[in-house]
């Protein structure tokens, strides 16, 4: 009962692909050629001859392929491919040599005016040839798609790899903000009611988003725009007028896309690691441009460096980008000014039917 | 005169929020605040209020369900801590919801709007509109493809598969795409009318189908556009479930 099914199912799941328009292709063509090896006897018609070799190449064709699938069979693993080369061409040659001699003897009864001695033993390379070209056709074909699979298989690992980065740093960066933004509140909550209303309501718009944002991979400049302004206005709140950020939209480009967080990352960064003071005010610029949105600050390093803060967020953020784009965010800094350049990438609509 | 009623399981949000309608509209009447389905349910059967607050998450289950129960005939505002999927439908439907914690502005904004519709009721298909929201589903798979981002809506696709451990994405066209969800994630994302899950290794839409023909051990084989590389077989276990979702 189920032999039906294996027999129907299995190769093509063997031989990663269907190859029913191969064989019904290249098979006629090798006939055609190995017909030259019969004995050239012009009397016989030519139908007798190219069914002969049809018949053949058939034969040939389909134990090959069943050596084939016998030993992948056998040896499914990668690791086992050498061994399994080794077997397949033992395997094949002692193959070829019975179905040489067994097809030499059926033909020398049935139809022997195709067969003299010296021409018939003359052609043993022909099959044998055509035999290896079969091989070489489900082996490149099968390597093929090992390396493609391994090639999208390294792809995914490392994406899941940076995804769980990712939660880890999510889960020890909110934590902190939440305590920080606590005792900001708390310093005013009862001399300013109405701001720490307000506050609270930002806050909130603040984690509503960050608790969304997991889902999506990217997201649009504006709705990161609109996160960022939310962020700043907590922060803002802090450090008062020695916090300045100023947005300079030159392009048409709010339609573009952004990984989520990215640049609320980059304000982040700014703020902790450089000093926020009267006498040292930081002035943050974000600019967007066509193809891209850059944040820039004045270098004025903290004199005591943050224990495990070490570019933590900004090392993520190019792993994210390298996950998903050809595009990579660009650093400079010539200690005057530190600049993070993010690119803002595109993204195309399937053109359904 | 308005009379309201709050639905809200949380006692200092319906305080803060019968504060917040006070301060603003001193001449209306708060009924009561109720915080679970059923005494909201029993509530709405003896009294008749002109606007109802509405919680999503109630004491005993998701307020939606008091739509089962009974008839409401005025406007209903949704509040909600969260802006997921489902909030975002609501506006696409006309129906009005609050983020918390609720800003003044916002009560002010659902209160004039209420002013100017008074007399509006809610839409006949609330029923349906609520349980298709409650079952939001993803629309569009983003792939990167060639140094190319594509977002390919679900409509498009004819089915999900495996191969090796990987997943790809069959489009009704026979594009092919890698994807790198399992297939157990990629399903519960689905939806479950047009999406099923007929072996280990496939999640097909019913639009795929062509032709169903019954098969050894009690299984289904399927002919599905475009046409896979492998047989497509209905596992043995799913089939019972496999006919009720085409039943459906």
């Amino acid at each position: 009962m189920a032999w039906k099914e294996y027999v129907k199912n299995e190769p093509w799941t063997l031989l990663k692909f269907n190859d029913r328009w191969l064989r019904m292709i290249v098979i006629p063509i090798f006939a055609l050629i190995s017909q030259f090896a019969l004995h050239p006897t012009p009397t016989d018609s030519f139908f007798v001859k190219i069914t002969t070799s049809l018949i053949i190449t058939i034969i040939y064709w389909h134990i090959s392929r069943s050596i084939i699938l016998y030993f992948r069979r056998r040896l499914p693993n990668i690791q086992d491919y050498f061994k399994r080369m080794v077997f397949q061409i033992i395997g094949l040659i002692l193959s070829n040599i019975i179905l040489f001699v067994l097809i030499g003897l059926l033909l020398r009864k049935t139809l022997p005016q195709f067969i003299t001695n010296t021409n018939y033993s003359s052609s043993f390379f022909i099959p044998f040839a055509f035999t290896f070209s079969i091989v070489l056709i489900y082996e490149s074909i099968y390597l093929l798609h090992e390396w493609k699979q391994a090639a999208l298989g390294k792809e995914i690992t490392q994406k899941e790899q940076v995804i769980t980065q990712l939660k880890v740093l999510q889960n020890q960066t909110n934590p902190h903000f939440l305590f920080n933004s606590l005792n900001t509140l708390s310093s005013f909550i009862q001399e300013q009611p109405n701001l720490a209303e307000k506050y609270v309501n930002k806050l909130a718009e603040v984690y509503r988003y960050m608790l969304n944002i997991h889902k999506h991979e990217l997201i649009t400049l504006k709705e990161e725009l609109d996160f960022l302004a939310d962020y700043y206005f907590l922060m803002q709140i802090r450090y008062g007028k020695n916090l300045h950020l100023e947005i300079k939209n030159n392009g048409l480009a709010k339609s573009k896309y952004i990984i989520p967080m990215s640049l609320q990352i980059l304000l982040e960064n700014a703020i902790k690691h450089n000093i926020i003071s009267n006498k040292q005010p930081l002035h943050i610029s974000l600019n967007i441009e066509k193809n891209n949105v850059s944040i820039t600050n004045k270098h004025q390093p903290k004199l005591t460096k943050k224990a495990h803060s070490n570019e933590t967020g900004l090392s993520n953020l190019i792993k994210r980008y390298q996950l998903i784009s050809e595009l990579s965010p660009t650093i400079s800094n010539d200690q005057i000014h530190f600049q993070v350049t993010l690119p803002l990438l595109n993204i195309n609509q399937y053109q359904t039917s | 005169m308005i009379h309201v009623l709050i639905i809200e399981d949380e006692a200092p949000a319906a305080v803060k929020l019968i504060k917040q309608v006070n301060e603003l509209q001193p001449d209306w009447i708060i009924m009561a605040t109720h915080d679970s389905i059923s005494s909201s349910v029993e509530f709405l059967q003896i009294n008749e209020p002109d606007l109802i607050f509405m919680d999503i998450h109630l004491a005993d289950g998701d307020s939606f369900e008091i739509f089962n129960q009974i008839k409401i005939k005025c406007p209903v505002i949704f509040t909600t801590a969260h802006s997921d999927f489902a909030i975002k439908a609501f506006k696409v439907n006309g129906l009005d919801y609050l983020l918390k914690p609720i800003p003044n502005s916002e009560i002010k904004r659902v209160i004039k709007k209420f002013k100017n519709q008074t007399g509006q009721k809610l839409p006949e298909n609330i029923h349906t509109i609520l349980q298709n929201i409650q079952t939001k589903h993803k629309e569009r798979f983003l792939i990167k493809m060639n140094k190319q981002l594509i977002s390919i809506p679900v409509k498009a696709i004819a089915y999900f598969y495996s191969e090796d451990k990987l997943s790809f994405i069959k489009t009704e066209k026979g594009d092919r795409f890698p994807l790198d969800e399992s297939l157990d994630k990629i399903e519960k994302q689905l939806d479950s009318n047009s999406f099923f899950r007929i072996n280990r290794k496939t999640i097909l839409n019913i639009n795929a189908i062509q032709k169903i023909e019954s098969y050894f051990n009690g299984r289904l084989s399927l002919t599905i556009m475009p046409t896979p590389e492998e047989k497509v077989i209905v596992s043995r276990e799913k089939v019972r479930y496999f006919k009720k979702w085409l039943g459906d």
